[in-house]
């Protein structure tokens, strides 16, 4: 194992070497998805194919207007694409009901935003209940689950804490708590050390690539940042809509 | 020494035991680009907000151009700050509502200075900067990097002889890092310019010298605090864990 | 300077682009203020009108003038003895008549002026412009103003109709005049011919109603004496602006009244105004920090404030003019108000340039007041983190600042208090609602903070997740929280508070007129709505011949006649009343303040006895038992008091005497009038026969069992006849008239003031579709980790809805308790016995619609966020 740091090439790991071969848990066909404005089309995301494996860190790169929150949008269910298909777990959301979708989002998927969007008047412990509380998990047993999944990012000690009186890397991993709390099979990472320092910005980095092999979750990692790539098993470009292939 | 900084220790309010600025003491002069880099928290902002005569430390003594900046009024200040002393800071949400050149020629636009000269600066700090096609941009249109270089620009337009810069290349990719850096570095040596710039990371501090580590309030050897490379559980919780210590 | 002020206004058009909605709201909560403001200073002035205009413009250099007590008028010679009496410069005599004017498009009930040309040499600029129209054209004898004319469709040589009297007549009009030629006394309704003319009209000849006199310098006051002595029994000698004094005291409570809805529109104005402010202050205070970091010295920073002020102030005056313009335009309908009954007062507005500088001053005060609050929190909090000498003199205004438990002290202070003042003294109702209004806002913030306890408490016990994350929401955003309860309180406390006053007003004068007219089935009278205390005499001998062959049909059963009048007393017109002996109540028993009502029935069917209003009483320092000199057309008359009254509807006062002796009394007294039945005769009640003879101002119709009011109706005005110049009512057609003309102000205001509830309710949903759009990275990050529509419309509701609701609740309480204030002040100023029927009902349903309104705009947020793609969420990287 070698490890460099200068923080251009990538580190190898143990995790690298001792995967084993996964089933494709979310596959993209041919995606596509379109504007209408008035003066023009706007291809926002332009025949897109892509896969994430179980337990498969995956980054994707990308400058601000290349479409990456639209795939994102699309991934989660939250957009309808207009062009090819989006699968998971072998089922194209676009057959979802209503009711599925919300269950997808609900069990299957985890967020981790830029901006954390924590709410403000809840503690750490009560803002990591809130997926559990939205499905329907009764208080006492979400708070328990609350509370395991804050000790798994180091903050057993910050649990009655509201926002305010959290740094920015410890509402970053509440907000992973938050995302772990369920037990989800992806977890979509939205530019998750944007608002962070370098410092801490690279401890949250690690902390999401230990999730594959800790909790059995594929990460899909939206960054602009190439440094942000070195914990990744696959780095994927999106540029003008159109996805290719890092090697 | 354009800007000196004796001793200078600071709390951040009345009942925090520990010191935000503990016994600070550096020097920065003309066409000198001095770089602090440490964690978030360690106090940098709170540096150069003493420094721009924005905070006044506990204790200890902040010198301008020969001047105690603590014993000005604060209408002298103000006026620093308008014409001598230019603040960059890095990752601050926008000012919404203002295009980028209002937003530019502002501390000109405050200073009754006309108009028309204020728009022309503008510009042409702006195009020095590669930042003239936002001009008409909102700022919270443009991107990251387009915001840092306008910010610069801001600075330049008043044409100061301090420049105080806050993590101006946070956020942004190696390249833009470096385009930044190089433009502070070209205004320190060409337009005699005395630089302080603080970073979270001291690779973004290319170009400065000296560059100091400051850590707990206090300036120490930046080489004193690596530690070993062991994997644990989940490394990631064992660097914050070595960092909380 | 103008650099200056381009900086200034940069930074105000940065406002305008980061928060439009909330300057919007603030500026549409100006608007609505000076609106309202305006819309109520019009009917403040148009109650009196341009009535001042036309008795100067008639009297013109006279002072002094000699007045008839009753409609009969006196002897025209009078006007020439007392032009050669010494010390008169001139003298013109008067004649007075209330008449209807009818045209193929219409009718206008109008004074009709008759005078001579000896009334030129008095400078009177009305007069004068008259006089020399009826000199330039031949077409006819009478004189109207333009839009009367328009009105009722008749062009100079064109005949007329005239009602007068119960009569009908035909004139020709001879001109008509327009603004341009007598200003604003063109809107009122006024008419003019020639002295003999109207005499003829009005059946008075030889007599006059008043004698306008000149004195000559320096001898007005022995003048005056010398005319008391001479004529002072029977008739009034007076300065000329009497009657000018008498309308203003007829429409003091009135005036009263719209003094108070201005103060309440202000101050809505204000907070409305101010809660959209506040929310605006902590995008203020970033931009104000931005300022000076960036070098701003501390004035400009404040002249950046101050500029905000005054562009607020002046677009909300604006706005506000045009919008108050329309309002009070919508809000007048020509129908008139109750002083029409007594004085020549049109139904138009009247806007002076007082008007508008009223609702201009008063729209400053309120963008000042409300920019200031909000402005010194921002500079109290210090523009910077840290300490500083630039802190330290902004910082100087967080000195001022109290703590929590003070404010909160202060508001319960004044809440207390005010409420204590004005059941103690009920003259500062308008000062103490005022109190209590700032007091209730002061209570805010800890009434939010209990709120949220509460909620807290709630959601903590209920399994909903949107609950407990709308109440970590509302504990964090406190100035949003704060702002929804105040609006809703305003909103609320406004529609029961004016809602609730004015029903309980119209329920009052309802009641009175209820009992007054409960004594038959049908009411004929001359004139039309402006008759409505029914003072127009008209002679009843042939009508009621009419109506005796009704009686033989037996579809009559009786026919009585009501005679009143106005009476000037020394201050005030009072309105007399007089009912026909043979009526068993004498005295409305809503109205009876003081004695037994039995008694003073009796006592007033006897004769020599009166009741008067309890306000008479109390100004002469009588009572019950007492005795009370009146001035009637037939010298003073002294009469015993049998009892003391309410107002029956007229605030200056009423008086109610035995119909005949009224009759003797004004008709008896004018030479070569009828003598009806003599007082003091204990008559019984003989319901078949009318009196013979004399004149009657309205005729009470009691028809036969099984005959029907509508048929009844039909049959009278058949058996009267189209030529008779008489209305028929029945009794509830005269109840709504009577309510109508009565409530004819509080009718306005009440429609005036739904623009405050809708622009409150705009203001509402916008507020709420700000603050939810503000957070929707929040609400986006929610809906991605799984939030489900229903729990999503809930949280919106919860966050937002609950808290417009609590805020209307407060609203409701405080205006029940603010109708309860306002009616004992009503009842004080107007005499009247407002009796206070809570508006539980209109509270509940203020509450049912604030529900609707919270649910709407709760959905409109809800589909405005559902709607947009979840982006907010996500980085823009």
């Amino acid at each position: 194992m070698v490890e460099r740091d200068d923080g251009d090439a990538r580190t190898v790991t143990a995790t690298t070497l001792e995967r084993p071969q996964a089933r494709a848990l979310l596959e993209l066909d041919s995606v596509s998805k379109r504007y209408e404005s008035v003066s023009e089309t706007i291809h926002a995301v332009e025949d897109v194919d892509m896969s994430v494996r179980e337990r498969e860190l995956v980054a994707l790169l990308g400058p601000s207007g290349s479409g990456k929150t639209t795939l994102l949008l699309l991934i989660a269910g939250l957009l309808r694409a207009d062009g090819g298909s989006v699968r998971f777990e072998g089922r194209d959301l676009a057959s979802f009901t209503k009711s599925e979708a919300l269950a997808y989002r609900r069990t299957k998927l985890g967020f981790v935003f830029q901006d954390f969007n924590l709410s403000a008047g809840l503690s750490a412990q009560e803002n990591v209940c809130v997926p559990l509380l939205l499905r329907g998990v009764p208080h006492g047993e979400a708070h328990g689950r609350a509370r395991a999944s804050l000790a798994q990012v180091g903050l057993e000690r910050r649990l009655t804490h509201t926002p305010d009186r959290l740094s920015g890397g410890e509402k970053q991993r509440v907000a992973i708590a938050r995302a772990l709390v369920g037990e989800p099979k992806l977890i979509l990472a939205d530019e998750a050390t944007g608002s962070l320092d370098t410092e801490t910005g690279d401890a949250v980095l690690e902390l999401l690539a230990a999730l594959p092999r800790e909790h059995g979750a594929a990460v899909v990692l939206v960054t602009h940042d190439i440094r942000a790539t070195r914990h990744a098993d696959r780095v994927l470009q999106m540029r003008d809509g159109r996805l290719s292939e890092l090697q | 020494m354009l800007l000196s900084l004796q001793a200078i220790s600071k709390r951040r309010d009345d009942s925090a035991t520990r010191m935000t600025l503990d016994d600070v003491t550096l020097q920065v002069g003309r066409g000198q680009v001095v770089g602090v880099f440490g964690r978030s928290g360690s106090g940098k902002t709170t540096l150069l907000q003493i420094a721009a005569g924005l905070a006044a430390p506990d204790s200890g003594a902040v010198s301008y151009d020969g001047q105690r900046l603590d014993r000005l009024s604060s209408t002298e200040r103000l006026r620093l700050r308008r014409r001598e002393i230019a603040c960059v800071w890095g990752s601050r949400p926008p000012q919404r509502g203002l295009s980028v050149l209002d937003h530019v020629q502002l501390a000109l636009l405050v200073d009754h200075r006309d108009r028309r000269d204020a728009s022309r600066r503008a510009r042409e700090a702006l195009l020095a900067c590669e930042a003239e096609h936002c001009e008409r941009a909102r700022l919270e249109e443009i991107s990251d990097g387009e915001r840092q270089r306008v910010e610069i620009a801001r600075a330049l337009t008043i044409e100061p002889k301090l420049l105080l810069a806050d993590s101006p290349a946070s956020n942004l990719s190696i390249v833009e890092q470096e385009t930044i850096m190089r433009l502070l570095a070209t205004l320190a040596r060409d337009a005699k310019v005395a630089v302080l710039i603080t970073a979270g990371d001291a690779q973004a501090l290319i170009g400065a010298d000296p560059v100091l580590y400051l850590s707990g309030g206090r300036i120490v050897d930046p080489h004193g605090t690596r530690q070993g490379g062991t994997l644990h559980r989940f490394p990631g919780r064992a660097r914050l864990a070595a960092a909380d210590g | 300077m103008t650099g200056y002020l381009r900086t200034l206004w940069l930074f105000y058009r940065r406002h305008l682009r980061v928060q439009p909605l909330r300057e919007l709201m603030a500026l549409a909560g100006v608007a609505a203020g000076v609106a309202l403001l305006f819309a109520v200073q019009v009917a403040h002035r148009s109650v009196t009108g341009s009535f001042e205009d036309i008795a100067h413009g008639v009297a013109g250099d006279a002072t002094l003038e000699l007045a008839a007590r009753g409609d009969k008028g006196f002897d025209q010679k009078v006007s020439e003895d007392v032009e050669k009496m010494p010390g008169v410069e001139a003298a013109a005599p008067l004649l007075s008549e209330q008449i209807v004017a009818l045209g193929p498009k219409g009718r206008r009930e109008l004074t009709l002026v008759g005078a001579t040309e000896q009334v030129i040499p008095l400078h009177g600029a009305l007069s004068s412009q008259f006089q020399r129209a009826s000199e330039a054209s031949h077409k006819g004898l009478l004189l109207l103003t333009e839009p009367t004319a328009r009105a009722i469709g008749v062009k100079p040589g064109e005949a007329v109709t005239v009602l007068v009297g119960g009569r009908t007549e035909r004139m020709t009009l001879n001109a008509a005049l327009g603004s341009d030629r007598i200003g604003v006394a063109a809107d009122s309704p006024i008419a003019a011919a020639p002295l003999a003319i109207a005499q003829s009209v009005a059946q008075l000849p030889g007599r006059i109603t008043r004698v306008l006199i000149e004195p000559a310098p320096g001898r007005e006051a022995a003048l005056l004496g010398a005319l008391k002595a001479r004529y002072g029994a029977t008739l009034d000698p007076r300065p000329v602006d009497t009657e000018l004094k008498l309308l203003a005291g007829a429409a003091g409570a009135e005036r009263q009244v719209t003094l108070l809805f201005s103060v309440i529109s202000l101050v809505a104005g204000m907070i409305l105004a101010y809660n959209a402010l506040l929310l605006a202050s902590a995008e203020r205070r970033r931009f104000i920090v931005y300022l000076i970091e960036t070098g701003a010295p501390e004035s400009m920073v404040l002249a950046s404030l101050g500029f905000d002020a005054l562009i607020l102030g002046l677009a909300g005056c604006a706005l506000g003019l045009l919008a108050g313009d329309l309002t009070s335009l919508l809000a007048y309908g020509g129908l008139p108000g109750y002083i029409a009954a007594a004085f020549p007062v049109g139904p138009q507005r009247t806007i002076t340039s007082q008007t508008v500088e009223i609702a201009l001053a008063g729209g400053m005060f309120a963008a000042l007041a409300a920019t200031i609050l909000p402005a010194l929190s921002i500079l109290r909090s210090g523009a910077v983190t840290q300490r500083d000498g630039m802190a330290r003199t902004l910082s100087l205004t967080a000195k001022a600042s109290a703590s929590q438990g003070t404010t909160l002290a202060a508001g319960i202070a004044l809440v207390g208090g005010s409420v204590l003042a004005a059941l103690l003294a009920p003259a500062v109702t308008i000062e103490a609602l005022v109190g209590l209004a700032a007091g209730i806002v002061l209570c805010l913030p800890l009434a939010a903070r209990g709120l949220i306890a509460l909620a807290h408490a709630a959601s903590a016990r209920s399994g909903d997740a949107s609950a407990r994350l709308s109440v970590a929401e509302l504990r964090t955003s406190a100035p949003r929280t704060v702002a929804l309860l105040a609006t809703g309180a305003v909103a609320a406390f406004l529609m029961v508070v004016i809602g609730g006053s004015v029903s309980d007003v119209q329920s009052a004068v309802r009641r009175g007129a209820g009992d007054l007219l409960g004594s038959a089935d049908l009411w004929v009278k001359p004139g039309g709505a402006q008759n409505v205390y029914t003072t127009e005499p008209f002679a009843y001998e042939k009508p009621q011949a009419r109506l005796a062959r009704l009686q033989r049909a037996g579809v009559v059963r009786s026919v009585t006649p009501w005679r009143d009048s106005f009476l000037d007393l020394p201050g005030r017109r009072v309105w007399v009343l007089g009912p026909p002996p043979a009526l068993k109540a004498q005295i409305a028993p809503s109205q009876l303040r003081e004695g037994s009502l039995a008694l003073a029935d009796e006592r007033l069917r006897e004769g020599g006895w009166v009741a008067i209003s309890q306000t008479i009483a109390e100004e002469r320092h009588v009572r019950v038992g007492g005795r009370i000199s009146l001035p009637t057309p037939s010298g003073y008359v002294v009469f015993r008091i049998a009892a003391t009254t309410a107002n029956y509807g007229w605030l200056p006062g009423a008086i109610v005497m035995n119909g005949d002796e009224h009759a003797r009394l004004w008709e008896g007294g004018a030479a070569g009038g009828k003598r009806p039945a003599t007082s003091g005769a204990t008559s019984g009640p003989t319901p078949t026969q009318a009196q013979p003879g004399g004149e009657a101002t309205e005729l009470a119709v009691t028809l036969a069992p099984g005959v029907s009011a509508q048929r009844g109706e039909q049959l009278v005005r058949a058996a009267l006849g189209p030529g008779s110049g008489l209305a028929v009512q029945s009794t509830s057609e005269r109840r709504a008239e009577v309510s109508a003309v009565l409530g004819s102000t509080l009718s306005r205001l009440n429609a005036i003031t739904i623009v405050v509830i809708v622009t409150t309710i705009a203001s509402v949903i916008a507020l709420m579709m700000a603050a939810v759009w503000q957070g929707r990275a929040r609400l986006h990050s929610l809906i991605s980790i799984g939030m489900g529509f229903g729990q999503f419309a809930r949280l919106i509701f919860y966050e937002s809805g609950t808290v417009l609701l609590a805020g209307c609740a407060i609203g409701v309480s405080a205006g029940l308790v603010g109708q309860y204030l306002i009616d004992g002040w009503l009842s004080h100023t107007t005499g009247s016995p407002v009796h206070y029927a809570a508006a539980w009902l209109l509270g509940a349903r203020t509450l049912a619609i604030a529900l609707l309104i919270s649910l709407a705009a709760s959905l409109a947020a809800v589909v405005r966020i559902n709607g947009s793609q979840p982006r907010a969420a996500f980085s823009t990287q």
